[in-house]
């Protein structure tokens, strides 16, 4: 009886680690999900039930899926931050607005300086964006 | 990590594409609004002839640019080497002086089917000035 809490604790907590994952981050935590659950693995064989080697188990279990959850947070984090920069470049109004009841009618130079170098300024920041995942967010995540 | 980089490659895609798509209806919507005049042109009677300026072929050409200049947008989106999250850098045209990057989002997002179909309305649009 002893052990049953901890091991259902364990089984929670392992699902929990497992359960919020897209398919692409399985695919990309395949390595530590094949290595958490070779230590799970050890819970399908027989035990003596008065064996100490349960907690010894359970304890080596719970260690391994607080590490899995470390990486596991990283990643999410880090893909929560690429896909707000994705999200911004979706959103993003490249064509600037006008107001025809207060702006003046411009001539054919003033209509293309208008949009245009506003048009540029927002590409500059959105590519500026756009860098920052592949150098920053991504490569945090390699490492 | 080379599936995950195809992931995100595919978003940001789709992203650009959504950028341009909603730029181009606007510039449609700017082109098909008739209640304020959009651009300025002036009018000269010389004898028997009617001059304008900036010509109606100069207002097209404008015009056309600056749908162009939306599209070329993405010539500033680098891609990735393949299998990385390395952006292929921007190099200097020796002959032009121009700065392009050799792998970019233009050529995909300009045959989405989409983006080519405002494109094509939007010279039509032009074109009925």
């Amino acid at each position: 009886m002893m052990h049953i809490d901890g091991l259902n604790k364990l089984l929670r907590s392992y699902n929990s680690a497992l359960g919020d994952l897209r398919a692409v981050e399985k695919k990309l935590l395949f390595k530590d999900i094949t290595k958490l659950q070779g230590k799970m693995n050890k819970g399908t064989e027989n035990h003596n039930w008065f064996s100490l080697s349960i907690s010894e188990y359970i304890d080596e279990c719970n260690k391994e899926i607080e590490q899995f959850k470390d990486t596991k947070s990283r990643v999410l984090q880090q893909a929560s931050n690429i896909e707000k920069q994705v999200q911004t470049i979706e959103n993003a109004c490249i064509i600037r607005p006008i107001d025809f009841e207060d702006t003046k009618i411009m001539d054919i130079t003033q209509f293309s300086e208008y949009f245009d170098s506003f048009r540029a300024k927002e590409i500059n920041t959105l590519v500026k964006d756009y860098h920052n995942i592949g150098d920053n967010y991504l490569k945090t995540i390699e490492q | 990590m080379v599936i995950y980089y195809y992931y995100w490659e595919r978003k940001i895609f789709n992203a650009i594409n959504k950028m341009i798509i909603r730029a181009l209806a606007t510039n449609k919507a700017l082109l098909q609004k008739t209640s304020k005049p959009l651009i300025k042109m002036e009018a000269s009677f010389n004898n028997t002839e009617m001059n304008y300026y900036p010509s109606v072929h100069d207002l097209r050409q404008a015009l056309d640019r600056f749908t162009r200049n939306i599209i070329d947008s993405t010539k500033r989106f680098g891609r990735w080497w393949d299998g990385f999250c390395r952006v292929f850098e921007e190099t200097v045209d020796k002959d032009t002086s121009e700065k392009t990057i050799r792998y970019t989002f233009f050529d995909d997002v300009n045959h989405n089917p989409v983006v080519a179909a405002l494109s094509l309305e939007l010279v039509g649009l032009s074109e009925q000035i």
